[in-house]
């Protein structure tokens, strides 16, 4: 069969990116970094839409002592906001984040203050527990199929519970110089929690894209049952990502008891919402196969971003919520409005198999005939559409 | 079509002609699926339609059912000629077709079901549905077609039998004439078919008429009256079932001399014969890669003993639903065997898993590409490393020049046309087939299963595939070749035939004929 026979039966997109690859050298290795790009540059749009905004109106906005602050406050939101990527983007979902970094923070305190137990040991023992919480989660999926949706649920409530219980709902103070530096201190002017965030943001960036694991990930996230037939570990891999969740949460959580030198059960319960929103935002679909570690940088950016902005706007605090959710929608629903766009452009959803003709694969249809994954991903796919196959890289 | 008309007669006692084709013909692009079905069914009758893959069954259908429109021809409906444009209009003419996939929705009792869609014709008040209205409709239709099924009951929690019965009670409740039934049977095990057969001798006493599409000669007897052959887009005949053979109807479904209206198969079948005489020889000691030894899942796979060698492209032909890709997915470690073992390279196989026999060097392709066999999202190459990432990786990190070149080198062999990068949801059927081909190379599998990997490809990339599982077998691998589509097991050593579970024959290369295969499938026991 020869290359024009061949290409005479594609469709005119199909002839298109074949004429394309054959322009390049055989060995192509851009294609690893080839996709996320589209939406990260919309994003990084808005973002700089909020600056310039913000910068006009908000007096104090630009100068460093805010851009720092706006830094040390998104690497709480980031720490988990990484490992949420992976796990949404293996079409799994951890709720219990929130309550979890508040559950840290006060276990980590009733052991230092409470019972004695050095600072290290006690670390060891908050993070150990909540990587141990995460793959509780993980396992339930994997063998007992409870979606994470509701396991995490569950723990969402548990922990919040736990942590009132354990300190009363008061704050346990925690002395430690040491965890003091890690939350409040800076090297080279730059909040220390900020760089914890970018080492674990490299840290992640590698494993999403650079190892199997991080590759099986998605590969479970885009479709399970060729993952299963391929010998993908598919359980193991629930487990280890849902695994990895919680130990992120449980680094939060001690990181923000190191800055408010206390255990304190009321701190960033909301936080589960803001970093789902921020991953969201960030391109990785809600029900898994596509994820974008850069995505999900620019959206905690963004979300600390509105918060802050709102605040040196003078806006009422109760209304900062509000404000903030009404732009996280509008930035999701640009988002997929766009992606809907280009997928009519493409020539729909359609992708009928019939003799002699090769189907265009549309990978949204996919992802609507997909009868598995979990509850919510399942229910938010109708929401937010799958967009076209470029999107494929983390 | 001459002999179609002559066939009649038989079924003029019970009055006027439900259904009458006349040269319908319909085309895709590049596909011409109907050239000219002619029949027409009595009313009352119970008609039988069969044919090949390929032979129009479905299309002929499809423009009954309206769901597509007929190039040319004419159709009529009770002696009326009519122009079904859409699958309202025939449903309003008395037309109701039940699928091969139940449709009814799990979760909603019975009654539910068979009102879906229609809640208006039960309301009260206006917006409130009646449910004692409802009930009492179901009830009806369930009557109707004399079955005893509680309509306060999950569709869920009934039988797929039973399921099956509620989709038919659901056509009746639209008041159906004329039920076309796609193979009824497929998805019911054989104790319950009675009950279904039982329902349709009842429904044809009442005067419906009934379109009954299968390939299981032995059912046909016990249900149709007459049955229509199609091959290649033609109506060949009708014939009352009873006189008429297993092997007859094959001979007419294939036609005499199937391989001849496909040229290109049969020089390469040559080339195949060729290199498989080479084969042999080559491999005349006959060393065995798998050996099952009597695999059981019932009810679906029943004491399966099978052999694969060396060299060799084993077939596995069988009709749907007959059980041939359960025993691949026994073997493959999908499906948990109740019973039996399985034997690779005369070591027996503990693992369990498909990940674990995929490490003890069984792959196992499925043949459902887009669910269980690509990941449309990601790239060619990404898809190609999937099973074997350790291959590709230094220092635990996948290293792209790694990647890209073990693609690179699959691409080339297996002929996948397509950059490394780009996404395999975008490939043609074929080239998806072919990475997923490639895949489970990349793993050094001994023995590959491969169930259906033709299914939804062109022409040329099929011919392909049957050349890549030659040089796969030729390389000292074994091949296991699932196929529906019963002439082209032609290229394998050596064919097993399954029905309903069992294994049912074995014919040798020199013996292989698709007339033979397609008899031992739909009924003989050799």
């Amino acid at each position: 069969m020869s290359q024009p026979e061949n290409a005479a039966r594609d469709t005119g997109r199909q002839r298109l990116t074949r004429g394309h690859d054959a322009g390049r050298s055989r060995i192509d290795v851009s294609y690893l970094l080839r996709g996320t790009r589209k939406n990260v540059v919309g994003l990084l749009g808005a973002l700089i839409a909020l600056y310039i905004v913000f910068g006009i109106k908000a007096p104090n906005f630009l100068t460093v002592s805010n851009q720092l602050s706006i830094a040390l406050n998104t690497s709480f939101l980031a720490i988990p906001a990484w490992a949420m990527t992976l796990v949404i983007g293996c079409a799994e979902i951890d709720m219990s984040t929130g309550p979890a970094v508040a559950f840290a923070g006060v276990f980590l305190g009733l052991l230092v203050t409470n019972y004695g137990i050095p600072l290290l040991f006690g670390i060891i023992i908050v993070l150990a527990v909540g990587t141990l919480l995460g793959a509780a989660i993980g396992w339930a999926r994997a063998y007992l199929n409870v979606p994470t949706f509701v396991g995490s649920l569950a723990l969402y409530l548990g922990l919040r519970s736990l942590a009132e219980l354990f300190s009363n709902a008061i704050p346990i103070s925690i002395s430690s110089s040491f965890l003091g530096n890690v939350g409040t201190g800076s090297v080279l002017g730059f909040p220390n929690p900020a760089w914890i965030a970018i080492v674990l943001f490299f840290v992640f960036l590698v494993v999403a894209r650079k190892t199997p694991f991080g590759r099986s990930l998605l590969a479970i996230g885009g479709n399970p049952d060729s993952a299963r037939v391929a010998g993908v570990p598919v359980g193991r891999r629930k487990i280890a990502v849902m695994a990895i969740s919680g130990a992120a949460a449980a680094l939060t959580g001690i990181i923000l008891a190191g800055q408010l030198a206390s255990g304190n059960s009321e701190v960033e319960q909301v936080l589960t919402f803001q970093v789902i929103a921020a991953v969201i935002i960030g391109g990785t679909a809600l029900f898994g196969g596509r994820a974008s570690m850069l995505g999900t940088l620019i959206g905690v950016v963004f979300i600390e971003t509105i918060t802050d902005g709102l605040i040196l706007l003078g806006v009422n605090t109760y209304a900062d919520g509000f404000v903030t959710g009404l732009l996280i929608f509008a930035a999701v629903t640009i988002g997929t409005g766009e992606l809907r766009l280009r997928r009519k452009a493409r020539g729909g959803r359609g992708r009928r198999v019939r003799q002699g003709r090769p189907a265009v694969a549309s990978p949204a249809s996919d992802a609507f005939a997909e009868p598995e994954s979990s509850a919510i991903a399942g229910g938010l796919a109708r929401v937010i559409p799958e967009s076209g196959s470029q999107e494929g890289r983390v | 079509m001459q002999l179609g008309a002559a066939a009649f007669g038989g079924d003029a006692a019970s009055g006027g002609v439900a259904l009458s084709c006349r040269g319908l013909s319909k085309s895709f692009p590049g596909v011409r699926a109907l050239s000219d079905a002619t029949l027409e069914i009595a009313e009352g009758e119970v008609r039988a339609l069969v044919g090949s893959n390929g032979a129009g069954k479905s299309t002929l259908i499809k423009i009954i059912m309206g769901v597509n429109q007929r190039d040319g021809g004419e159709l009529s409906l009770w002696g009326e000629p009519v122009l079904v444009d859409s699958v309202k209009e025939a449903r309003s003419r008395g037309v109701a077709a039940v699928y091969q996939e139940l449709s009814l929705v799990p979760s909603m009792t019975v009654a539910e079901n068979i009102a879906i869609g229609r809640w208006g014709e039960f309301e009260r008040f206006r917006w409130i549905v009646d449910t004692r209205r409802m009930r009492a409709h179901a009830r009806d239709a369930l009557e109707t077609l004399g079955v005893d099924i509680n309509v306060d009951a999950e569709a869920g929690e009934l039988t797929m039998a039973q399921q099956q019965l509620v989709e038919i009670a659901r056509a009746l409740a639209l008041k159906a004439r004329l039920l076309v039934l796609d193979e009824p049977t497929s998805s019911l095990d054989a104790h319950e078919v009675p009950a279904l057969f039982a329902a349709i001798a009842g429904l044809r006493e009442q005067g419906h008429t009934i379109l009954y599409i299968s390939h299981r000669m032995v059912e046909l007897r016990q249900v149709a009256d007459n049955v229509t052959i199609m091959r290649d887009g033609y109506t060949l005949g009708t014939y009352p079932i009873d006189t008429v053979s297993g092997e007859e109807v094959a001979a007419l479904m294939l036609g005499h001399a199937a391989s001849e209206s496909l040229p290109e198969r049969r020089e390469v079948g040559r080339t195949w014969s060729g290199s498989a005489t080479a084969t042999s020889s080559q491999h005349s000691d006959r060393e065995v890669i798998l050996e099952v030894r009597d695999v059981s899942l019932p009810p679906r796979v029943v004491d399966v003993s099978l052999e694969v060698c060396r060299g060799e492209v084993v077939g596995l032909a069988g009709l749907m639903g007959s059980g041939r890709s359960e025993v691949l997915r026994c073997i493959a470690g999908l499906l948990p065997a109740a019973s039996g073992d399985v034997l690779l390279e005369g070591r027996s196989v503990r693992s369990k898993g498909a990940r674990a026999r995929l490490a003890a060097g069984i792959a196992f392709t499925s043949e459902d590409r887009r669910r269980e066999g690509i990941f449309a999202a990601m790239s060619v190459a990404e898809n190609l490393a999937m099973s074997s990432w350790h291959k590709v990786t230094s220092h635990r990190l996948v290293s792209r020049l790694k990647v890209v070149k073990m693609a690179a080198e699959l691409m080339t062999r297996l002929g996948i046309k397509a950059g490394p990068g780009q996404d395999v949801g975008q490939l043609s059927g074929g080239n998806q087939q072919k990475v997923v081909l490639g895949r489970v190379l990349a793993t050094e599998a001994r023995l590959l299963l491969l169930d259906e990997p033709t299914r939804g490809v062109d022409v040329q990339s099929k011919e392909e595939l049957y050349n890549l599982m030659r040089e796969i077998a030729n390389e000292g691998r074994g091949v296991l070749f699932v196929s529906s589509e019963l002439r082209e097991l032609e290229i394998c050593d050596r064919t097993y035939i399954v029905r309903e579970g069992k294994v049912v024959g074995h014919l040798d290369k020199s013996e292989f004929t698709t007339e033979r295969v397609t008899a031992l499938a739909m009924e003989g026991g050799s």
